[in-house]
C-alpha cells in the first residue's frame, strides 16, 4: 500500500448555474519521501485538491460525493473536524499557501505567531523551549539573524522572506507530508530558486513526501520525481517528470510544454527617430516615519536614470521586484510627481506641457497596461465601456459608431463580439488582460507601456498574450516598454534591455547581446535562476542569496556589492559609472573595463 | 433599442444571482417576502384597509376602546377608530419617511465622502472636520434641537434625521474611496486621461456603494425608530396622522389596560425594523465578500 492514496474521488461545487463536477481523480497515490507535482491552470481543481485533503474546502458550496483519501490505510474523509485538527493537520500533513504576503496573521510578530503553534503540539514545551525551538527552525530555513526575525511583524518582512517563516511553521509539528500550493507564485525568479532549493533540502533532510502545485511545467520538472498534470478536474497524463516533460502523451501537456519554452524572436522594426527621451530622472519618496525615528530620508526608487527609446523599438526592463522599474514607468507616466530630470516626447517637455495643462497629446499617445488585470478593469462596468473609455475622452461618438469600435477593438486581440455585454469578472486571467489591451489601443496610441503583462496570468495564456502584443505592435508600428522580472518574456519581444537594480541601470544594451554575454554579475545571476524546461533537477538553477538592500540606505559604493558574488574592497568603497562596452552596451561595474580589456566576460 | 436590451441583460443576471445568494439563507429570504408584504400592504393602503375614513380625525365615540374582534381585528382607539387601519395606513407615513430621510443623506453623504476620498489634501479635511463637527452631537438629540428650531412637522423630523445622519456616510465613503483609488482601474483611467469628475462618479463611487447599501438597508430601521421616537416625543407627525410613534405615544395612557392601542403599532415598528436589519446583512452576505472577483 502506498503512504499517501487517493481513490474515486469526487467533488462537486453548487453555485448560481448550478452542480459541478470540480474534482473527478480516479487514482493518484504517493510514495513515501516522494515530490510529485500536480500541473495544471488555474481553475482546473488543483487548489481544490489541497484543501480537500486537508478538509479544509468550505462544504457548501463544495460537495464531497465519494471517494477515499488514505494517509498510511486511514481515511481522512472519514475522520472528524476534531480529530483532524488534532492529529492530522500540522502534524501529518501540513501546507505552504499560494499567497506568502496574506497567510500570516498581520498583529502577530513572528514569535508569537512560532511560539504559540509550537506549545500548541507539543504539551508540556516551555515558552524557552518553544523560543528557542522557533529559532532553530529560522535557521534551518536560512534566514539570516533568525533573532532579529522574531520579533518582526510579517509586513516587516520581503516576500521571500515570508515564505521561509510560513515554511518553518509547516515543520514545527513535525508533519512529514507537505503540500506546497504554488509556494513561489508572485515571487522573483531569484528568490523562487533559492525557496525550491531550500525545499528539496529539507524534504531529504526530514525525508518529507511532498504534493507540490504548480502551473509552471518547467518548474515542476526541476523539483519532482513524478508529474500529474491536471485538467478540468481529471489526472489526464501522470509520469515520471523527465519523461512526461521531454515526450508528452497528451496534447494539452504538448501546450502546457510549449508554454514554457521561449519559440518566438523579437522583430526590430525600431526606426533613426527618437520617440521619447528621459534625462537623468529621478523619484525620491520622503520618509517620515515618527514611530521608527526615520526623518527627512529618502527613499530612491528610480536614481538618476537616463535612455532614450527610438520609434517601433521594444525596450525591457528587468530587475527584482522592488528595483523600481515600476515607479519609472509611473513617473514618466506622471502618475507619480518626478522629484528631478526631463522627458521629453517626441521633442517636447513632457512635465512642461502637463503643468501648463496641454498634456492631452501625449496622455493620447501613452498608454500602459497593468500587471493585474483583476484589479485593472472597473468591475462595475460592461467590457463596452471599459474599451470605450479612452475613445469618451479623445473623440465623442455616437453610441452605434462606440460599439462599431469597441467591436472592432475586441476583435483585434482575439474576443468575440459578445463580449461587450460582460462584466470583466465573467472572464480568465487571460482575457482581461485582452481587455485591457484593447482599451490601451484605442486611442491609436504611439507608445504603449506593458507592466508585467503576463506575470499575474497562467503560463498558458501567457505566450498567446506575447504573440498578441508582438502581432499588434507590427500591425500598428507601436513603440513600447516592456516590464518584466522575468528574463524569458523580455527575450522574446525586446530590441534593446535594461537590467535595474536599486533604482539604477546596472547594464543596458542590445537584447541579443546581452542575452549572449550579460556582462554584469547581476545580469548572470538573473539568467541562472530560470528553471530551464527539459532539465531535471536542481542543479542547473544557481541561486542569488541575500535581500536586496533597502534603498532608504542603500549600501556605498556600487549598490549591488552586499550580494555580488566578485565584490573586493574596492566594490564597497567606489561607485561605478558606466563602462561602455560598445556604443550601444554599457555596464555599470568596477570590473567590466578588466573584462573588456581581456575580452571576455567578467568571470 | 437593440443595444439598451444587450446592457440590461447582465444586469439582470447579476441580480439573478444576487437573489441565488439571498434565498440560500431561509431567514433573509423570510425578511425580504415580509418586507415586500408590508410595502405593498403600505403602498395598497387606502383601498384595502377595512375603515379608511378612520385615518382622518374622525370619532365615532361610541366604539371607543373596543378589544380586538371580528370586526376590528386589533381593535378601537379612544376615539373609536379601528387600529388595524391606523397601523397598515401607518406603514405608508413610516416607510415613505424612512426612504426619504435615508435618500436626503445618500444624497449629500456619498458625493462628499468620494471627493474628500479621492482629492484628499485640503478639501478632504475641511469636508471630514465638518462632518466631524456634526458627529459630535449625539444624533436624536441633533434632531430633536433642529425639529425645535424649525418646528415640529414629519416635513422637519425627516430633514432633521437626515441632516444628523448624512456625516455617517460620508465617513463610510470617504475610507472606501482612499482604497479603491489605488486600483489599478483608476491609475488607467488617469493615464487615458479621463476627468476627475468621472473618475470619482463612474469609477469610485459605483465600487464604493456596496458597504453603503448594506449600511443604508440597516439605518432604514434605524431611521423608522428615530421617526417614531421624534413623534412619540410630539416632535414629528401631528394628530390625526397614523404614525406608529404617535399612536403609541397616545396609547400609552390607556395601558396596560388597553393594551391593544399600543401593542400592535409598537409590533408593526419592530416587525418592519428586524426585516431591514436581517434584509441589510444579507446584503452585506450578497455583498461584501469579494465573491465576484473571479
Amino acid at each position: 500500500m502506498a503512504y499517501f492514496e487517493i481513490n474515486h474521488l469526487l467533488v462537486k461545487h453548487k453555485s448560481f448555474e448550478g452542480v459541478k463536477t470540480v474534482l473527478d481523480i480516479d487514482k493518484l497515490s504517493l510514495e513515501k519521501g516522494e515530490t510529485y507535482g500536480l500541473v495544471g491552470e488555474s481553475g482546473q481543481g488543483k487548489t481544490v485538491l489541497a484543501l480537500t485533503i486537508l478538509k479544509l474546502l468550505q462544504c457548501p458550496p463544495g460537495i464531497i460525493a465519494q471517494g477515499e483519501i488514505l494517509l498510511e490505510g486511514e481515511d481522512l474523509l472519514k475522520k472528524t473536524e476534531k480529530k483532524m485538527q488534532a492529529e492530522i493537520r500540522g502534524r501529518r500533513i501540513a501546507m505552504i499557501f499560494q499567497d506568502p504576503m496574506s497567510c500570516l496573521n498581520p498583529v502577530f510578530t513572528i514569535k508569537d505567531c512560532m511560539v504559540d503553534t509550537l506549545r500548541q503540539n507539543h504539551k508540556g514545551m516551555s515558552k524557552k523551549e518553544a523560543l528557542a525551538a522557533a529559532v532553530d527552525l529560522l535557521k534551518e530555513v536560512k534566514l539570516a539573524d533568525p533573532e532579529s526575525t522574531l520579533v518582526k511583524y510579517p509586513h516587516q518582512l520581503s516576500g521571500g522572506q515570508r515564505q521561509r517563516v510560513i515554511i518553518a511553521l509547516a515543520l514545527c509539528c513535525g508533519a512529514d507530508f507537505l503540500i506546497a500550493d504554488e509556494p513561489t507564485r508572485n515571487l522573483d525568479v531569484t528568490i523562487q530558486a533559492s525557496i525550491l532549493k531550500l525545499l528539496r533540502e529539507l524534504q531529504k533532510k526530514h525525508h518529507m513526501t511532498v504534493l507540490f502545485i504548480a502551473n509552471n511545467l518547467s518548474l515542476v520538472g526541476a523539483f519532482c520525481d513524478r508529474v500529474g498534470i491536471l485538467r478540468g478536474g481529471k489526472i489526464i497524463e501522470e509520469g515520471p517528470a523527465d519523461q512526461v516533460v521531454s515526450n508528452p502523451r497528451e496534447d494539452y501537456t504538448r501546450l502546457l510544454r510549449e508554454a514554457c519554452e521561449t519559440k518566438l524572436e523579437p522583430t526590430n522594426d525600431s526606426r533613426e527617430e527618437i520617440l521619447l527621451k528621459v534625462e537623468h530622472l529621478k523619484k525620491y519618496f520622503d520618509i517620515n516615519d515618527e514611530v521608527k525615528h526615520i526623518r527627512h530620508q529618502s527613499l530612491k526608487a528610480v536614481d538618476d536614470v537616463s535612455f532614450d527609446i527610438h520609434c517601433g523599438e521594444v525596450l525591457g526592463i528587468v530587475g527584482e521586484s522592488g528595483c523600481g522599474k515600476s515607479t519609472l514607468v509611473n513617473t514618466i507616466l506622471d502618475l507619480f510627481e518626478p522629484t528631478e530630470g526631463k522627458v521629453y516626447f517626441e521633442g517636447k517637455d513632457v512635465f512642461q506641457e502637463l503643468k501648463a495643462r496641454q498634456g492631452n497629446a501625449f496622455k493620447k499617445n501613452v498608454q500602459i497596461v497593468f500587471q493585474d488585470p483583476y484589479w485593472s478593469l472597473n468591475p462595475r462596468w460592461l467590457v463596452k465601456d471599459i474599451v470605450a473609455e479612452p475613445l469618451d475622452v479623445y473623440e465623442k461618438l455616437g453610441e452605434a459608431e462606440r460599439i462599431r469600435r469597441v467591436e472592432e477593438l475586441l476583435a483585434m486581440v482575439g474576443l468575440p463580439e459578445d463580449a461587450c455585454y460582460k462584466y470583466p469578472h465573467e472572464f480568465s486571467g487571460g482575457e482581461r488582460q485582452r481587455i485591457a489591451i484593447a482599451r490601451s489601443l484605442a486611442s491609436n496610441p504611439k507608445l504603449v507601456v506593458l507592466d508585467e503583462p503576463t506575470s499575474s496570468i497562467d503560463v498558458f495564456s501567457q505566450n498567446q498574450i506575447l504573440d498578441l502584443i508582438k502581432d499588434l505592435k507590427k500591425r500598428f508600428g507601436l513603440t513600447n516598454i516592456l516590464i518584466s522580472h522575468d528574463l524569458a518574456v523580455v527575450h522574446e519581444l525586446s530590441n534593446r534591455i535594461a537590467v535595474m537594480y536599486l533604482g539604477k541601470i546596472v547594464e543596458f544594451g542590445p537584447a541579443e547581446e546581452i542575452f549572449e554575454h550579460p556582462r554584469h554579475p547581476y545580469t548572470q545571476a538573473l539568467f541562472d535562476a530560470i528553471p530551464r524546461i527539459g532539465e531535471t533537477g536542481m542543479e542547473g538553477i544557481r541561486t542569488l542569496e541575500g535581500q536586496i538592500p533597502s534603498p532608504i540606505n542603500p549600501p556605498s559604493g556600487c549598490p549591488f556589492h552586499t550580494r555580488c558574488p566578485m565584490a573586493t574592497q574596492r566594490c564597497k568603497e567606489e561607485i561605478p559609472q558606466e563602462t561602455y562596452y560598445n556604443e550601444r552596451h554599457y555596464v555599470r561595474c568596477l570590473y567590466a573595463e578588466q573584462s573588456n580589456e581581456n575580452g571576455g566576460t567578467i568571470q | 433599442m437593440k443595444n439598451w436590451m444587450d446592457s440590461l441583460k447582465p444586469k439582470l443576471r447579476s441580480m439573478q444571482e444576487s437573489f441565488y445568494l439571498l434565498a440560500r439563507n431561509r431567514l433573509s429570504l423570510f425578511a425580504l417576502i415580509l418586507l415586500c408584504v408590508i410595502v405593498i400592504l403600505a403602498l395598497l393602503a387606502p383601498w384595502i384597509v377595512p375603515y379608511p375614513q378612520d385615518i382622518a380625525d374622525e370619532a365615532h365615540i361610541a366604539d371607543k376602546f373596543l378589544a380586538p374582534s371580528g370586526a376590528h381585528w386589533f381593535g378601537t382607539d379612544e376615539l373609536g377608530r379601528d387600529v388595524f387601519s391606523r397601523v397598515v395606513y401607518g406603514g405608508r407615513v413610516s416607510l415613505s419617511t424612512a426612504i426619504l430621510t435615508v435618500g436626503i443623506s445618500l444624497l449629500i453623504g456619498v458625493p462628499l465622502g468620494a471627493i474628500a476620498g479621492t482629492i484628499g489634501g485640503r478639501v478632504d479635511n475641511v469636508i471630514m472636520r465638518i462632518t466631524d463637527i456634526f458627529l459630535s452631537f449625539p444624533p436624536l438629540l441633533l434632531a430633536i434641537s433642529l425639529v425645535a428650531i424649525l418646528g415640529s412637522s414629519l416635513t422637519n423630523a425627516i430633514l432633521a434625521i437626515a441632516i444628523s445622519w448624512w456625516p455617517w456616510y460620508t465617513r463610510l465613503v470617504r475610507g472606501q474611496a482612499i482604497s479603491i483609488k489605488e486600483r489599478k482601474f483608476v491609475q488607467a483611467a488617469e493615464t487615458i486621461g479621463t476627468g476627475k469628475l468621472k473618475i470619482i462618479f463612474r469609477h469610485i463611487v459605483p465600487n464604493c456603494i456596496s458597504p453603503v447599501i448594506v449600511q443604508a438597508s440597516m439605518d432604514m430601521g434605524g431611521v423608522i425608530l428615530t421617526v417614531a421616537s421624534l413623534s412619540f416625543l410630539g416632535l414629528g407627525a401631528k394628530a390625526p396622522t397614523p404614525e406608529w410613534g404617535l399612536m403609541i405615544s397616545t396609547g400609552r395612557t390607556y395601558f396596560p389596560d388597553m393594551w391593544w392601542c399600543c401593542i400592535f403599532p409598537g409590533l408593526a415598528i419592530f416587525i418592519t425594523v428586524l426585516c431591514f436589519n436581517l434584509l441589510g446583512d444579507a446584503a452585506r452576505e450578497i455583498l461584501d465578500p469579494k465573491t465576484r472577483k473571479r
